[in-house]
């Protein structure tokens, strides 16, 4: 991601409004963090423009620009908890594979954990001495003290060559020490912010502060009889030396304000109940008009009758329906019209809110629909459904036939050669002795029964017919 | 008029027997004639090995074919000879065998009558 110096010097090169994009490219940077900068650039005044219409430098920006560019804070360009403990590593001289395995050990627990940082530097093999360089350059990072358990192997050959018999172990020479929690922690020589006087003494600057605010949301101190009568025994010692003579006030409230009066020592006072003014009485009528109603005066309030509920007719007309109110003095006369076309006529729907209720318009009338549309994609959907199921079985049905055709016609031509078949050996066939036509019977005439030829018209017995 | 009626009336007779030669006949080529040869030859029931392997849905169903055969007048001896004109191959593995096509023609009116 390119800094935000860098994206302001690129903007200054450029005369007319450049797109995010085409920023980002010529900065070979990603789009998003191009585009995140200039939105942190904009928040400072320094450009001006959005994604749509471009980006430009503004006046300020140039002028940050001179007097050196701009410093991001460390949150500002995305620098992590893991990127600053890398750049540690990185500082202290390891290589780049031998950083990464030992933070990715650190950050497989808790990384603020002094105690586990070194820990997971260990199992990383870290040189004892960087380690400890490491962990004190992060604790530094962190504001953290040395913990107990660690202090042997933090602060090391210091305390053993260093300190006296006598002397204040923690009194070190050099800044080696922070503020925690408004109390001094030593982080290591030169490792800190303050020396120790001077962390001892912000420490008591600080805590002399906290006493004197009080504690948010706490009741304000009140006072209490005892405070008060020490308060006015004080004024009193006070003004002793000047008062000669004690006297004593009333104060009355007057029409024109506050009457102060001198009492005289043992002359009675006679207080006077001020006469209550009684306060003027105000009507307002449903018209807005306001009325000072005089004292005795009798207020009548009228019954207001309710307004009587609306009603609306429906009418169908060729334009589509339309809404008339209905006037209650009259009559309602429905026309009950043939329909034209041969369609029943389509009455209009009221459009019905999630409640139940019936819509109403922004006129406070019913809202209605037109559903013949709704009517017409019905019925369109069921004869289509009609049609599918039809076409099915009109396809089951052919298969039916096309698997059973072969059957069928070998059936038919041997029913028909079987019929065929019979006539030549049931049917018998006569032959007149006369004109030798031959010709068929319908059955087996009887002995005495009589034949005539059909063309000659000869007359034959049953008896020579058969015994021919 | 009436011999259009014969005509059909004959032709969904042979329709029916027709049918019925046919689909024995694929079961027989289903089986394999060899497999065929060698049951007939052991003395075993082709009909009840058959009905044995029929769902009670299957039997029902055979059995109303059965029966719409015998209303039409088509007799076992009559579907056999069918069966033989469709299929020759199974004629010679029959041939001499009267009893036992006699015993599986009572089975298969054994069956047609709900007995087995």
């Amino acid at each position: 991601m390119a800094s935000q110096n860098d994206v302001l010097i690129a903007l200054n090169t450029k005369e007319a409004a450049i797109s995010t994009e085409d920023l980002a490219t010529e900065l070979k940077a990603s789009r998003e963090g191009t585009r995140k900068q200039l939105t942190r650039l904009k928040d400072k005044g320094y450009v001006d423009g959005d994604s749509q219409e471009g980006w430009l430098i503004t006046e300020d920006g140039r002028k940050q620009l001179e007097r050196g560019g701009v410093g991001p804070s460390m949150m500002e360009e995305g620098v992590t908890p893991r990127d600053v403990f890398e750049g540690i590593g990185r500082r202290i001289g390891l290589t780049p594979d031998r950083i990464v395995l030992a933070t990715d050990i650190v950050w497989s627990g808790d990384y603020t954990d002094i105690k586990w940082v070194w820990e997971a530097l260990r199992q990383a093999v870290i040189r004892d001495d960087l380690a400890k360089l490491w962990v004190n350059s992060w604790r530094a990072h962190l504001k953290k003290g040395i913990p107990p358990e660690l202090e042997k192997e933090l602060v090391g050959a210091e305390e053993e060559h260093g300190v006296k018999a006598g002397a204040k172990p923690r009194v070190e020479e050099g800044r080696s020490y922070i503020l925690v929690d408004d109390l001094p922690a030593y982080v290591g020589k030169n490792l800190g912010d303050l020396t120790y006087e001077d962390a001892v003494d912000l420490a008591r600057i600080r805590a002399g502060r906290a006493a004197r605010q009080p504690a948010q949301g706490a009741p304000s101190q009140q006072l209490t009889a005892h405070d008060i009568i020490e308060i006015v025994n004080a004024v009193k010692d006070w003004t002793a030396g000047a008062a000669t003579q004690s006297k004593s006030y009333m104060v009355t409230q007057g029409e024109e304000g506050a009457i102060v009066q001198e009492v005289e020592p043992g002359k009675p006072m006679v207080l006077q109940q001020p006469a209550s003014k009684p306060g003027a009485t105000y009507l307002v009528k449903p018209d807005g008009s306001v009325k000072q109603m005089e004292p005795g005066e009798p207020i009548v309030v009228t019954q207001q009758a309710a307004a009587p509920t609306k009603t609306f007719i429906v009418k169908q007309t060729p334009e589509g329906a339309t809404v008339e109110e209905h006037d209650l003095s009259k009559p309602i006369i429905i026309n009950a019209l043939a329909p034209a076309s041969g369609m029943p006529p389509m009455y209009p729907f009221p459009a019905m809110g999630g409640d139940g209720k019936p819509i109403l318009g922004s006129d406070g009338k019913p809202v209605y629909v037109d559903i013949e549309p709704m009517l017409k994609w019905l019925g369109f959907q069921s004869e289509q459904k009609r049609a599918d199921e039809r076409h099915s079985a009109l396809m089951g049905l052919t298969q039916t036939i096309k698997e059973n055709l072969p059957i069928g016609i070998e059936a038919f031509q041997r029913a028909v050669g079987e019929v065929k078949k019979a006539p030549e050996s049931a049917v018998q066939q006569y032959e007149c002795g006369s004109c030798h036509t031959r010709f068929t019977l319908p059955r087996e005439p009887g002995e005495d029964e009589k034949v005539i030829c059909p063309k000659c018209g000869q007359e034959w017995t049953g008896k020579e017919v058969l015994g021919a | 008029m009436s011999m259009v009626r014969n005509i059909l009336q004959s032709t969904a007779r042979y329709f029916v027997l027709i049918k019925a030669a046919t689909d024995i006949v694929n079961k027989a080529k289903q089986i394999g004639i060899d497999d065929i040869r060698t049951l007939v030859d052991a003395g075993r029931s082709i009909t009840e090995i058959y009905l044995e392997s029929c769902t009670p849905d299957k039997k029902v169903q055979k059995r109303r074919e059965a029966s719409m055969l015998l209303e039409m007048g088509i007799t076992p001896e009559e579907l056999w000879e069918e069966v033989i004109r469709r299929l020759p191959e199974l004629e010679p593995i029959i041939k001499g065998k009267d009893d036992y096509i006699r015993a599986e023609m009572k089975k298969i009116e054994a069956f047609v009558k709900g007995e087995i």
